[in-house]
């Protein structure tokens, strides 16, 4: 190691407040383990998956647009998508709506209330998914669960729509929530809001305190009211702030896996199904993807597995540039 | 006429913070309904926790359906002692999971951070060749998801001789390209008037990294340590995707739950398991929740 003595110093004239050292070779030897696990874990693996999406799985034989095609075609893929898109949708506008009102009144609110219902809300953070999906089916359960108790104590029948209801449960672990076409997407944003809302709150509201108060106070004098000063003040101020929020939000739910898992296991057969819910509307892409891999019935080979893979960092990409084109404005990534 | 210029004196700041406000009722109004609404909110978010650590008392007979109530008539641990003393559906035990689990995590932790600080430093003080394509290089795979990843990764690992091992939850997760951006951020941030004083004293670099740089790192060691940490207690897909053949002996907690209900335990089981499982997810959110509650609100993103 060299001393500092014998080394020239130099000042980086581009920062003026680092103070870099001179070209020195055990920089190379603190990056060697980030650098290889990086290209172990991360840069390897999606390489290697990029060339397999272009091979037959069986049999091994160079095959370009095929496993693409399958994909693009399948009817199951198909209708993760359909959900998917239902899903994210509902939940995006859920989410920022919920957080955004929740951060105004937390703002608005400067008072130990505020400052606890901080910290509480961003509990589930520290919960997985597979956690949450399990507190809520246990609750959605006909027997022990809540959804029990609102029939049998209280006479409220949720599945009055579903031929026989309640009575035909017999075995824990069937939901009762009606059937239909909108209720099983219920199952799924649920547990999945629950899990989010501390943590875009949170965000949120950092964005609403940084707003500069003489704003609001230019507007008081003006004789505004409050709500004209969160939609003409607060929202505007808080663009870039959604188009960031947006952003991850997009990536993540397209890519839901644990929670669409845990609370129905996707489609018809992975479940026993019940009550005419069409359980087949909670397969998420990622779920059907992973699903031949995890031992499941009825999903795809692991080459067209990779190519679906693809796809859909395609879509998400595709999504997050429209997100920015509609909301015009940039990203700032420091380098 | 007004004239705008603010003359502010000790006097009228002291006169403003002890004027009372007159009793208006709209902002009255506003208030109350502000507050309603910021309870519910915690009401909601806390409820389903709530739930799990009511119900896990409960017995696990069939329940005479009119009589259900929400608080069990009949508080019993024999859930806690069935899902901790006894194996469950499938061969798992929930403590060996717990200790394995907490043993991957603490030491990817210490490993991660280890790695993640010593290469953060030399991307943010230390100038060398390439240096701005091995930055892009470690970041950019921040940006790719999962699923990309994890199928090839596990035939990769397959091939290694990693899989079924405790290696192959631990050695993933020490890819951190967001790790070391964060330590970047933050070690570009410290002024360099305490390294320039320990240089002219003579220190070694590496010793100027391990006395004046991680000392000073606290809170973001904190906040990268408790999401690592949290990362792994968490994870689902990849222990099931990789450990396949020693599921007795490594499962980790969420592999556990899962299988536990994708074979159907006793619900009243599943419930105790869970609440077990949560004790330390939010033991560490009450060890963090200042720190990382006003780290976000400070740094406005993650």
């Amino acid at each position: 190691m060299k001393k500092a003595k014998d080394t020239i110093y130099y000042r980086d004239k581009r920062a003026h407040n680092r103070f870099h050292y001179r070209f020195q070779w055990h920089a190379y030897l603190l990056i060697l383990p980030a650098f290889i696990f990086v290209t172990i874990f991360v840069v390897a693996p999606l390489i290697i998956s990029f060339v397999r999406s272009f091979f037959e799985y069986t049999g091994g034989f160079y095959n370009f647009p095929a496993n693409y095609k399958r994909v693009l075609t399948d009817p199951e893929f198909l209708v993760t998508f359909r959900n998917v898109f239902i899903i994210a949708f509902i939940l995006i506008v859920l989410m920022l709506t919920t957080s955004f009102l929740y951060a105004n009144c937390l703002n608005s609110l400067d008072n130990k209330l505020s400052r606890f219902a901080r910290t509480m809300i961003f509990i589930p953070f520290f919960i997985s998914g597979i956690i949450s999906s399990l507190m809520f089916a246990t609750m959605f359960d006909s027997v022990s669960g809540l959804a029990g108790y609102l029939y049998y104590v209280k006479g409220v029948n949720l599945s009055a729509d579903v031929p026989g209801g309640i009575v035909n449960a017999t075995l824990a672990g069937e939901y009762v929530i009606g059937g239909g076409n909108f209720w099983p997407y219920f199952l799924i944003i649920l547990p999945t809001w629950w899990g989010g809302f501390g943590y875009q709150a949170l965000m949120m509201f950092a964005g609403i305190i940084n707003i500069p108060k003489e704003y609001y106070e230019a507007a008081s004098i003006d004789g505004a009211n409050a709500f004209r000063k969160m939609f003409n003040i607060t929202l505007p101020n808080m663009k870039n702030y959604f188009v960031l929020v947006l952003v991850n939000l997009v990536t993540g739910y397209f890519q839901m896996f644990e929670i669409p898992k845990m609370m129905t296991g996707g489609g018809p057969e992975k479940y026993s199904k019940l009550f005419n819910m069409d359980l087949n509307r909670t397969e998420s892409p990622v779920l059907w993807l992973y699903s031949s891999v995890l031992g499941q019935a009825g999903g795809p080979d692991r080459n067209v597995a990779v190519a679906g893979a693809f796809l859909i960092m395609i879509i998400v990409t595709v999504a997050n540039i429209l997100v920015f084109k509609i909301f015009k404005s940039e990203k700032s990534m420091d380098s | 006429m007004n004239n705008n210029t603010h003359v502010v004196d000790t006097a009228t700041l002291l006169e403003k913070a002890n004027a009372k406000k007159p009793f208006n009722l709209k902002r009255f109004i506003i208030r109350t309904i502000e507050s309603i609404f910021v309870v519910l909110g915690i009401l909601i978010i806390l409820f389903p926790i709530f739930w799990i650590v009511v119900r896990s008392f409960a017995p696990n007979d069939f329940i005479p359906l009119d009589e259900w109530t929400f608080f069990p008539q009949n508080p019993t641990l024999d859930n806690f002692k069935a899902v901790l003393f006894e194996p469950l559906k499938g061969g798992y035990n929930l403590p060996r999971a717990l200790f394995w689990t907490l043993i991957v995590s603490v030491v990817s932790v210490v490993l991660g951070l280890v790695i993640m600080m010593t290469a953060a430093f030399a991307f943010a003080r230390l100038e060398f060749r390439g240096k701005g394509v091995l930055w892009w290089y470690t970041i950019i795979t921040m940006f790719i998801p999962g699923i990309a990843v994890n199928l090839t990764s596990v035939f990769l690992v397959d091939l290694i001789g990693l899989k079924d091992t405790l290696w192959v939850l631990i050695l993933p997760g020490l890819a951190g390209g967001y790790g070391i951006f964060f330590f970047r951020q933050f070690f570009l941030g410290l002024p360099s008037s305490l390294e320039e004083a320990a240089m002219i004293d003579g220190c070694p670099v590496f010793q100027i990294f391990l006395k004046i740089f991680v000392p000073m790192s606290i809170t973001p060691i904190v906040i990268i340590a408790t999401r690592m940490f949290n990362g792994h207690w968490n994870s689902y897909l990849w222990p099931a995707l990789t450990i396949r053949d020693r599921r007795e002996d490594f499962a980790q907690v969420m592999q556990l739950l899962a299988a536990l209900k994708d074979g159907k335990e006793d619900t009243a089981y599943i419930i105790a398991a869970t609440m077990v499982s949560i004790i330390i997810p939010i033991i560490l959110f009450a060890l963090n929740q200042k720190r990382i509650v006003s780290g976000i609100a400070i740094s406005g993103m993650k």
